[in-house]
């Protein structure tokens, strides 16, 4: 360090204001990075609880549907209760900053709501919708969600219902899985291109593949018996979850 | 069809909006830009400054930011309430620029750090000091980015005030930038962009060092007279 001549009274003013204009940043900055860190958390923790619900409802093939919606709003309550404890956090110009730290985990949310609305109703669910489960009793919604987020959950439920349809043809249950085909054809129809384009290729593939096991229990259903098939079938719907667990 | 189009229908047309929006923001960076290049000519002029020039370039340089104060109306005004962090990564580095600017024209004139009132009345936005700001503002983040990029031309002019024979200024600037780093070493950086120029100032006082020893050793100095 350049000590070569005494600091004047002037150096030694400058010094003590610097320090303690850092040390106002000081707080600031530990407030931000803490409650980013708390977001970041919840986030994770949601999503988790997300893909659980999720892995929840492609039980239906396996399991009666009303027991499983009843287990499912025991988690959805759970999910929504953490939604509505990092709200807090989320209020006013910090939804936009910390958005892209809690946008995960509402995406994933949408996803599996949104997949068990088709189970039960055979329907998408509707943005409003969405909203609803954002709300508390007295019918304030405590967290924002924006079109974007709404929108590339759907993207994420054609994965699903993709899963969900190569799954049916497995149990056998062909119409099940040409009525999915159909649905994912609609859904594609409407979903915006742009800016979310490398989310609409998601649902192209996951329709193509759809569209490819419908065809296959088409032609070769009249010529392999149906136990066979579905054997052939089964193989393919796992090698397909295979390469999405690779991503 | 399962699907209620309403929604579908209206997406397009609020994308659109946005997409309107983003691209008038970007319209009144690119004329901010402009100014700042303006500026950031003035400035340049002090590395072949006799030593003291230098105050009145950094003068000359501060009558420029009635230009910046305006563009930075201008952009509030297409903010919406609350949702400047939606949009902020689209003029952030420019806004960080011209903090920039003002904290190098501030030191030439005064070789004192920038506070944040005389870059509060500069700019004419609120630094967001205790993050509570609901709208337009200066973020902290651009604030303390713009105190490494002053560290980085200072170690430039160190350099260059040798060149025009001003032996005194390096062994000042050494003294204040070692200052500002120990500011930052104040501050608990987490591993984000902000720290990893923050580990680059080292390099830049390592360079300044660099400088004052070979002024040190050759006795240039009229502090290194006295002694």
């Amino acid at each position: 360090m350049a000590t070569i001549s005494d600091p004047s009274s002037d150096d030694i003013a400058g010094e003590v204001s610097i320090r303690s204009l850092f040390e106002s940043f000081r707080d600031s900055l530990d407030q931000h990075y803490d409650r980013r860190e708390r977001i970041v958390k919840a986030s994770r923790d949601i999503t988790a609880l997300s893909k659980k619900l999720i892995g929840l409802a492609h039980r239906v093939t396996q399991k009666p549907l009303k027991s499983i919606l009843q287990e499912a709003n025991e988690k959805k309550d759970e999910i929504s209760q953490l939604f509505k404890e990092i709200s807090l956090e989320l209020q006013g110009i910090n939804y936009y900053r910390y958005h892209k730290n809690i946008s995960p985990s509402i995406q994933e949310f949408i996803e599996a709501i949104s997949f068990l609305e088709y189970l039960q109703n055979d329907r998408l669910i509707t943005k409003e919708e969405v909203e609803n489960e954002f709300k508390d009793e007295t019918g304030t919604q405590f967290l924002l969600i924006t079109d974007e987020d709404y929108v590339l959950g759907l993207a994420d439920l054609t994965g699903e219902l993709m899963r969900y349809a190569i799954n049916s043809v497995g149990k056998g249950d062909h119409d099940r899985a040409i009525k999915v085909c159909q649905f994912l054809r609609d859904m594609k129809t409407v979903h915006p291109k742009s800016p979310l384009g490398r989310k609409v290729d998601t649902i192209r593939q996951s329709l193509s593949k759809v569209e490819d096991a419908c065809y296959a229990i088409t032609i070769r259903g009249s010529e392999y018996p149906k136990e066979f098939y579905q054997h052939i079938v089964s193989e393919h719907a796992r090698s397909y979850e295979y390469v999405e667990e690779e991503e | 069809m399962s699907i209620d189009l309403s929604f579908f229908n209206n997406i397009d047309a609020a994308m659109e909006e946005e997409a309107a929006r983003k691209e008038e923001i970007l319209r009144l960076v690119r004329d901010f830009d402009k100014t700042c290049r303006t500026i950031t000519a003035i400035l340049n002029r002090v590395h072949s400054a006799q030593a003291e020039e230098v105050p009145t370039i950094g003068s000359l340089a501060m009558d420029r930011f009635g230009e910046v104060k305006q563009h930075m109306t201008n952009l509030a005004q297409l903010v919406p309430h609350q949702q400047y962090y939606r949009y902020n990564e689209l003029w952030s580095r420019t806004v960080q620029n011209s903090v920039f600017l003002a904290a190098f024209a501030i030191y030439l004139q005064s070789e004192k750090l920038i506070t944040a009132n005389e870059l509060e009345s500069l700019l004419g936005a609120k630094i967001n000091l205790n993050n509570d700001l609901q709208d337009f503002h200066i973020s902290l983040e651009e604030f303390l980015h713009s105190f490494i990029t002053l560290t980085n031309e200072l170690s430039r002019l160190a350099i260059n005030s040798v060149t025009v024979g001003d032996y005194n200024r390096p062994i000042r600037i050494s003294n204040f930038v070692q200052q500002l780093y120990t500011g930052f070493q104040l501050l608990n950086l987490k591993n984000d962009a902000l720290r990893r120029r923050f580990d680059g100032i080292k390099y830049n006082i390592k360079k300044i060092e660099e400088v004052v020893y070979d002024i040190s050793l050759r006795k240039l100095s009229d502090d290194a007279e006295k002694n």
